[in-house]
């Protein structure tokens, strides 16, 4: 045998080896380990695209494979004693195969329905950055899309660069877990500002403050306190028909309010006049005096998203984008409008949507609750589809429909508590099959191998009572 | 047969003496109870035992109820958390605080509104949140109760929610006014025999008014049951609260630990060249615990209609159970007499940690989330997953018992040792398949129910890793790299693995898709626990190196 062959031999030894199949095992056991201190620091998502679908996962399960294949040659000529040991180990590599294929061509998304809408559209997991361009006739084209796995491709390290017209959009920064933080700043000039106030209402028993701010664009802005409204309007706009209690403001660029208080009780105004920012004025209700704390005529929002550490039930992706010299923060699913002097664009960072090719509508959705509680007991919702009929789907009870199926996941409650939204989650998994197969083969052959040691066993007792103590 | 018409007696004798104000059936946390889990629970939460001065929760929560006043002033609530109550300023040795110095304390609001707003925004809470809330719970259930509207007693006309004592009425007031006045009756001939100086002729007398007043408390309990029972038919399912109320008096658990304990003994002796006759005490003894453990989740099983293993509590159980039937099968076909032994210290171990440590391993049955609301799913994966736990439990005690022997003389206990290989193998053999099948059950269920058969969810990763774990270790034996000593070791650190799947996910981790078995306590036990067993690995190991380099012997 020359060096070579020496050489291929070695290597064939040791990827049939059992100090392989030990590392491949720990590497799977410690990948696995570090993936779930992820998820309880961080989410699913992190654990999911930074550990188990990282390079390493894929590294270690496709060297598990080729040890897998290797062991299983080595045996040849196989013999009736090794149909145990061929079974699991094969339907180990079925198994991987299996998830391979799910993972390649499988969907795994969620639908979103309010009782009596119709949906047709799937929620992927991951996400896309879309760009539209407008021709001012109200209508948009998607002139871009790109994948946005940026947890995976940070756009810092991998700058990602789309041309618009003859300028470019840069995304420059993305933060998986952040706050949306809405400023009210004062930016004279700006030709879609408009006008910010911030009001304190206050007697011995009541103190509260809230900002109002109506863009050239609305007519009113209007604050709900219950029991009186506060309105921002726009001076001559008309007000003929409050009824209730209500304080009306008008503003424009100049730094002088107007006021109206409109009282339920005297069917009518019973105050009016005009304010500046610091002044303050006795509403007539309780003893409650309005004063305007801050008032802003030309004032702009600034949104931003301020990056964590850790998520919480209010943080979500966003992304940091520069475009035409000026700077724009995009949380996810959100829209961003960019304007050049001739064009407009419309951009949206968004769930990859995949379209089914039939509608399906949500007719009812029930909750049965825990005697006495508002636990779930459990949810239900009644689909139908055109063409094909009414069904219920409840947890533990999937729909099949054209190869995939719809499971019930999840609901939402309006504020009385009344369920208002059905949460599906939709699913094809060409990889099933596999993973059935090799999970049997898995348990049978295990339970074969077992069975053989047994027999095994009995004919080497001698043979273990002179093992070495 | 004679041993199950003892049983039978016993249990029906208890049943007898059940019956009372415990007995009155009680809707509340979306399922029907007697009055007895209720005031039991009650008084575990908020005063941390089920027993206020040797006298029962039935008693004492019913007279927050009758005599709130006094109540208010008593020192009754337990504040565990020392920063807890370092922040409400009333730090000290003291534990145990009145409702009413609690409420009117005014740094409680605000720490309770910072905690709202964190529970607002779904934030994970710290220990120190925790304990707030449970003082919020606390300071609110006996206020449900000392108001009458935590008490759900009469089912409605229409609807599923019961009503409450505060909107009782006619019939059904006076029913539960004569239920108040024969209380009354009893709580003061109690009060006078409280009384010291009180002269025996009279005391005798009073002993009377006392079971009397007793005896009608209880007629007026039935009375209105029956009352109730007239309009509404089998309102309360009578049968499931009977079976309750002899869950809670027989405390099947603790008998059942304590035959164990002695079934450990016997085996011990035996085990280490006792009389053989010894050995039919042993089983004697397991064989009773059994029965009582066995009826024991039954009773849990005819109550709750589902499986036993949907917490932890209900895990530890099964583990205790499984192990026991899985160290006789090996006792009576591998013929390996350790199993027992072994076997009965996982039993002991287990229930005692169920007796003491409520606060930890939540023994209450409550109704399950929506998911978990499949019997075929909870009795297949869940079950299974479970059962592989008491095999691996089973090889880390034996595995322990081994390092004993290695530790005192490996050459004169070689006897021993091997019976000890053979069973962690066995037992090893046995979990790594009903682990392997639990997975996969687990990755049907999910697959069924969520269309995804394996979603890297912390507890079944967890499983995963320690499958992986005594995969090698299996693999290693038969490689021939695990000799007797390398198994042994193996199968009381991998146990780590199998802690961590376990109990590791749902109080450390806290993560995850399998949100409905959290909790929290214990970690610095349960890591005790883990590290004297690695240190107890390292130092037999060390040892025998040492003596073997002595000897000169070539090493294993």
């Amino acid at each position: 045998m020359n060096q070579f062959e020496k050489w291929i031999e070695r290597v064939y030894r040791f990827f049939a080896s059992l100090k392989l199949a030990v590392i491949v095992m720990s590497g799977l056991a410690i990948l696995s380990a570090i993936g779930t201190i992820v998820e309880a620091r961080y989410d699913t998502q992190y654990a999911q695209k930074l550990v188990y679908q990282s390079v390493w996962m894929y590294l270690v399960l496709g060297l598990l494979c080729v040890n897998l294949i290797n062991v299983m040659i080595d045996r040849l000529p196989w013999k009736k004693r090794h149909m145990g040991f061929l079974f699991a180990h094969a339907g180990i590599v079925i198994l991987v195969l299996g998830s391979l294929i799910t993972k390649v061509y499988g969907i795994d998304g969620s639908m979103v329905f309010d009782i009596g809408q119709k949906n047709k559209y799937v929620l992927l997991q991951d996400n896309e950055f879309a760009v539209f361009s407008t021709f001012g006739d109200g209508g948009y084209k998607q002139i871009k899309t790109i994948p946005a796995d940026f947890l995976r491709n940070p756009p810092e390290k991998k700058p990602v660069e789309i041309s618009l017209g003859d300028k470019k959009l840069r995304i420059l920064k993305y933060q998986h877990f952040s706050v949306r933080d809405e400023k009210i700043i004062s930016s004279p000039g700006e030709s879609d500002a408009g006008q910010a106030v911030r009001v304190q209402l206050q007697n011995d028993r009541v103190n509260m403050t809230k900002w109002l701010m109506r863009t050239p664009s609305m007519d009113m802005d209007i604050a709900d306190l219950g029991p009186a409204q506060i309105i921002l309007a726009m001076p001559g706009a008309n007000m003929s028909h409050i009824s209730g209690n209500a304080i009306v403001l008008f503003a424009d660029k100049t730094d002088i309010l107007k006021y109206e208080i409109h009282t339920k009780s005297k069917n009518g105004i019973t105050a009016k006049g005009t304010l500046r920012a610091g002044d303050s004025v006795s509403t007539g209700w309780m003893g409650i005096e309005l004063r305007i704390l801050k008032f802003i005529p030309e004032a702009i929002k600034k949104v931003e998203y301020i990056a964590k550490e850790t998520p919480s039930g209010v943080t979500t992706p966003s992304l940091l984008l520069e475009y035409n010299g000026a700077q724009h923060w995009l949380g996810l699913n959100s829209n961003l409008k960019l304007y050049t002097d001739i064009s407009m664009y419309l951009v949206s960072f968004r769930n990859q949507v995949y379209p089914l090719d039939f509608e399906i509508s949500l007719d009812q959705f029930r909750i049965g609750r825990y005697q006495g509680t508002r636990r779930a007991m459990t949810y239900e919702s009644d689909v139908s589809i055109d063409g094909v009929g009414k069904q219920t789907i409840s947890m533990n009870n999937p729909m099949k429909h054209k190869g995939l199926t719809f499971y019930q996941a999840s609901f939402q409650e309006n504020e009385k508590g009344e369920p208002i939204t059905s949460i599906l989650s939709v699913n094809k998994d060409p990889g099933r099959p596999f993973k059935y197969l090799g999970s049997f083969l898995i348990t049978l052959g295990t339970i074969l191998m077992f069975y053989f040691k047994q027999k095994m066993f009995g004919s080497t007792k001698t043979n273990a009572q002179t093992e070495n103590t | 047969m004679k041993k199950m018409i003892f049983l039978l007696n016993l249990f029906l004798g208890f049943s007898t003496y059940a019956a009372g104000l415990g007995d009155l059936p009680v809707q509340e946390s979306g399922r029907i109870k007697p009055f007895d889990t209720y005031a039991r629970e009650s008084l575990h939460l908020v005063y941390g035992k089920e027993t206020y001065n040797k006298k029962s929760a039935t008693d004492i929560v019913f007279s927050w109820l009758i005599v709130p006043d006094i109540w208010e002033n008593e020192p009754i609530v337990l504040v565990r958390h020392a920063g807890l109550r370092d922040a409400l300023g009333i730090a000290g040795t003291n534990l145990y605080f009145s409702p009413v110095e609690l409420m009117s304390n005014t740094r409680l609001n605000p720490l309770i509104q910072d905690l709202r707003s964190k529970t607002d925004v779904k934030e994970k809470l710290n220990p120190f949140d925790q304990a707030v809330q449970t003082l919020e719970n606390q300071l609110s259930i006996f206020h449900a109760i000392r108001s009458g509207m935590g008490l759900h007693i009469l089912p409605p006309e229409t609807g599923d929610a019961w009503i409450g004592i505060q909107s009782l009425e006619s019939p059904w007031k006076e029913g539960f006014l004569q239920i108040s006045q024969n209380f009354v009756k009893a709580l003061s001939a109690e009060g006078k025999i409280q009384n010291k100086d009180l002269p025996d002729s009279e005391r005798v007398q009073i002993k009377n008014e006392l079971a009397e007043a007793r005896v009608a408390l209880n007629e007026s309990v039935q009375s209105f049951i029956a009352q109730i029972e007239a309009k509404y038919g089998d309102y309360s399912h009578r049968n499931k609260i009977k079976a309750e109320l002899i869950y809670n008096k027989a405390m099947p658990f603790r008998w059942a630990w304590v035959l164990y304990f002695l079934g450990l003994v016997f085996f011990t002796v035996v085990y280490s060249g006792g009389r053989a006759t010894y050995e039919k005490a042993a089983w004697a003894f397991t064989g009773l615990a059994f029965l009582f453990h066995t009826f024991g989740f039954s009773l849990r099983i005819f109550i709750m209609e589902r499986p036993p293993v949907s917490n932890m509590f209900e895990t530890v159980v099964w583990v205790a159970w499984g192990t026991i039937v899985l160290a006789t099968i090996l006792y009576r076909v591998n013929h390996i007499r350790i199993a027992p032994l072994a076997a009965t210290m996982v039993a002991t171990l287990s229930l005692i940690l169920c007796d003491v440590s409520s606060s930890v391993l939540d023994d209450s049955l409550s109704p399950l989330e929506p998911v978990l609301r499949d019997n075929f799913w909870l009795a297949t994966h869940v079950v299974i997953i479970v059962s592989s736990y008491a095999a691996f439990f089973l090889a880390f005690f034996i595995g322990d018992i081994m390092l004993y022997y290695f530790l005192k003389d490996e050459k004169k206990y070689a006897k021993q040792i091997q019976d000890g290989t053979l069973a962690i193998y066995r037992a090893m053999q046995v979990g790594v398949v009903l682990i392997f099948v639990g997975i996969i059950l687990g990755g049907i269920w999910a697959d069924y129910s969520w269309g995804r058969f394996w979603g890297w969810d912390p507890k079944e990763t967890w499983a995963f890793i320690a499958f992986m774990g005594y995969l090698i270790i299996l693999h290693g034996r038969v490689a021939g790299w695990l000799k007797q000593f390398g198994l042994a070791a193996a199968a009381v650190l991998s146990f780590s693995l199998v802690i961590m799947a376990w109990y590791g996910v749902n109080f450390v981790l806290g993560a995850g898709l399998h949100t409905y078995g959290f909790g929290a306590g214990g970690v610095e036990y349960v890591s005790a626990f883990v590290a004297v067993h690695i240190l107890y690995v390292a130092y037999v190991s060390t040892l025998r190196q040492s003596r073997r380099k002595s000897l000169k012997e070539p090493m294993n």
